[in-house]
């Protein structure tokens, strides 16, 4: 059963010379055009059904809260047509309409009827509001003498009280102490199994992806991918990590990070191969993945050692390797040559990963801990996924274990 | 969860009569905003709710000694200062409820930013409750003179029409007040004007005189303006003790449905895009 459909939706937000003009051609009092402004939302067209979970990603100024305000239907699409099956309620923030003055039930009571309960409605699930915020007596205090914390829990509470068939998120989960914000996603996740849908609009991919089936990716007001929510945030990581790559003005074209060493060695190119020696850039977790790195060097260099470090998109660094704490002897290199690095089984979750390479000189003792003197060191000089083959779940990495089972009869 | 297919509680697109039908069920919402508004209103004061009716003795109190002793002025040949006082009273009273209403309910909306853009919230009511809510106090001085003239004999059996007259007023203070809260989104001059019109307004309204007052050159104006008539029918109820003349009841009622109505639909119309304008 379908929840929400759009079909080239598109808002273009009114901007006329005056805005008497407005009025104007609101009224018919006269016809007046508004100027030609960029959309904030352009095109879009999606569906979901009844049950799904999906989130929203994309940069500031994607259109994602615009996208929230017309489903909310706060706000009336310029063009294309938008269809809500269902009861909607939109966190948009948490706490509007709190009275400071008030004590934390009379506000329970007041904002509980301005999203729309009846009196008796508060009054029958005050007490279970007053249970999720967990405040003890202090829910008898002024809500101004509350933390910034204590509001929002709550304000999350008295949302609990609503029973929407569509629930429409923005941001708002991220509240108050890491317990509470569990207490709430397992709220969420209560709602969506007894059949609730939810659109969630968040920057957390992590969230998204560990709440939503499929993830809606915005930019500049245009869908740029509606999909599976692993894939979608792990390409939109990818995407805004790119950014933050691309030189101030520049093209945009050189993905890679810093480079700097002394030369002796320099690293040609790295490639990151599969089992059968092909360029991949996907794979999934327990294939054999090798990264070859090719080099040159110009004279005579003995036992180098080759660095190799892995981060997820979100900045956990997932594994490092480097050859000389292992022990191991590359021998000498001289002209051109490559070294293979073997990731095999690759034990990594799912998530999309930089590669970053350094060839080191070999170790004088004189040397920290942290090597700064290599030949040659990229950071983030390629990338690639890895997905579980069985059911998606982010974790750092797949650590093999052995399992016993000793009943004690 | 509610019915599948079933239409979300509140919907900016509906049409003109769905959301008036909506409008009228929300009269649990608006009770309650009023006993709100009228509690912050009084929130960490000493007095707290008796200014309810501190006000309005304080401007009967201020305009019997005024012009009961000091100026002794008469508005006409035989009339005394007191008479004139009541006569000023009775038109001065109902004219702060609709001036004060209004100038407060002009800022509805942009006063209550939040309400509008971040919840799903029916901000046609936040007008009315300005109306409702600013009235109050002007409600209690109109029952505090109606108790001195009928413990004056001046009124009889009349006064059970002044509920009615007070109520097609309300009407007539809503609709207005959607139009320019509305309005006054867009075009935010509309706060600024608004004193300068209601001042010009009070004086071309027979206020501070009355009807039979004016001169002839301006009977035409003075029997354009909706307000001649409500406060002749209060004049009427309170002074003379009669019922108002049927032509001033179609008049009333008429002009009050009317402009209740037109602030509906002014209101419906802005208010799809009030959203994006706040």
């Amino acid at each position: 059963m379908i929840a929400v459909q759009a079909k080239q939706l598109t808002k273009v937000y009114p901007c006329y010379d005056r805005r008497i003009d407005l009025i104007m051609d609101l009224l018919h009092v006269a016809r007046r055009f508004p100027q030609a402004r960029r959309p904030a939302l352009e095109d879009v067209s999606f569906t979901v059904e009844t049950g799904e979970c999906v989130g929203v990603i994309g940069r500031n100024g994607a259109g994602k809260s615009t996208l929230l305000k017309l489903l909310a239907g706060m706000s009336v699409p310029t063009s294309g047509s938008l269809e809500v099956h269902g009861k909607v309620t939109a966190l948009l923030e948490l706490g509007t309409g709190f009275h400071p003055d008030y004590s934390g039930v009379e506000n329970v009571r007041i904002n509980g009827m301005l999203l729309g309960l009846s009196r008796s409605e508060v009054e029958s699930r005050l007490p279970a509001i007053v249970e999720f915020a967990e405040l003890g007596e202090v829910i008898n205090e002024p809500v101004r003498t509350y933390s910034s914390g204590m509001q929002s829990r709550l304000a999350f509470a008295i949302t609990t009280a609503l029973q929407p068939d569509i629930l429409l998120i923005d941001e708002v989960l991220a509240v108050g102490d890491a317990y509470f914000v569990d207490k709430c996603i397992r709220h969420l996740q209560g709602f969506l199994r007894n059949g609730g849908t939810a659109l969630i609009v968040s920057h957390n991919a992590f969230l998204v992806s560990r709440l939503c089936q499929k993830a809606l990716w915005l930019e500049g007001g245009k869908l740029l991918r509606f999909d599976m929510a692993q894939d979608v945030c792990q390409a939109y990581y990818l995407y805004v990590r790119k950014l933050e790559r691309a030189p101030q003005g520049g093209s945009g074209a050189s993905v890679q990070g810093r480079r700097w060493g002394s030369g002796e060695i320099r690293i040609c190119s790295v490639r990151v191969l599969d089992s059968e020696n092909k360029e991949e850039s996907s794979f999934f977790r327990g294939e054999r993945m090798v990264i070859r790195v090719a080099y040159e060097a110009p004279s005579v260099q003995v036992n180098a050692s080759l660095y190799v470090l892995i981060t997820r998109h979100d900045g956990v660094l997932a594994t490092s390797r480097f050859s000389e704490d292992e022990g191991i002897e590359m021998g000498a290199f001289r002209g051109t040559g490559y070294v293979d690095v073997a990731f095999d089984p690759l034990l990594l979750g799912d998530g999309a990963y930089w590669l970053s390479v350094g060839i080191f000189p070999q170790k004088t003792g004189a040397e920290t801990i942290y090597r700064m003197d290599p030949f040659d060191h990229h950071d983030q000089v390629s990338q690639f996924t890895v997905r579980r083959p069985d059911r998606p779940l982010q974790t750092v990495f797949d650590h093999p274990v052995q399992w016993s089972h000793k009943p004690a009869g | 969860m509610g019915t599948p297919g079933s239409m979300r509680t509140y919907n900016l697109t509906g049409s003109f009569s769905e959301s008036l039908r909506d409008f009228f069920r929300r009269g649990e919402m608006i009770g309650m905003l009023i006993v709100d508004d009228l509690r912050r209103q009084y929130t960490h004061s000493l007095l707290g709710s008796f200014w309810l009716l501190v006000k309005p003795l304080l401007l009967l109190g201020l305009y019997g000694v005024l012009f009961g002793m000091v100026f002794q002025s008469r508005s006409g040949p035989g009339q005394t200062s007191w008479e004139y006082l009541l006569v000023l009273l009775t038109g001065l009273l109902p004219w702060l409820i609709f001036a004060e209403a209004i100038s407060s309910a002009t800022s509805a909306i942009t006063a209550n930013v939040g309400l509008v853009t971040k919840i799903l919230f029916p901000i046609e009511i936040l007008p009315v409750v300005k109306v409702l809510g600013t009235t109050a106090s002007g409600l209690v001085g109109l029952l505090l003179l109606s108790i001195i003239l009928v413990s004056m004999q001046y009124v009889g059996w009349a006064l059970v029409l002044l509920p009615f007259l007070l109520a097609a007023q309300l009407a007539f203070m809503i609709g207005l007040a959607w139009t320019l809260s509305a309005i006054n989104v867009a075009v935010r001059d509309t706060n600024q004007i608004l004193p300068l019109a209601l001042m010009v307004w009070m004086f071309l309204s027979p206020v501070v005189y009355t009807k039979e007052m004016v001169p002839q050159a301006l009977a035409t104006v003075f029997s354009m303006n909706p307000m001649t008539y409500f406060l002749d029918g209060y004049r009427m109820i309170l002074l003379s003790g009669q019922p108002p003349a049927l032509s001033l009841w179609v008049i009333v009622l008429v002009v009050s449905a009317v402009t209740f109505l037109l602030g509906f639909g002014v209101f419906h119309r802005m208010r799809i895009i009030i959203a994006d304008l706040v």
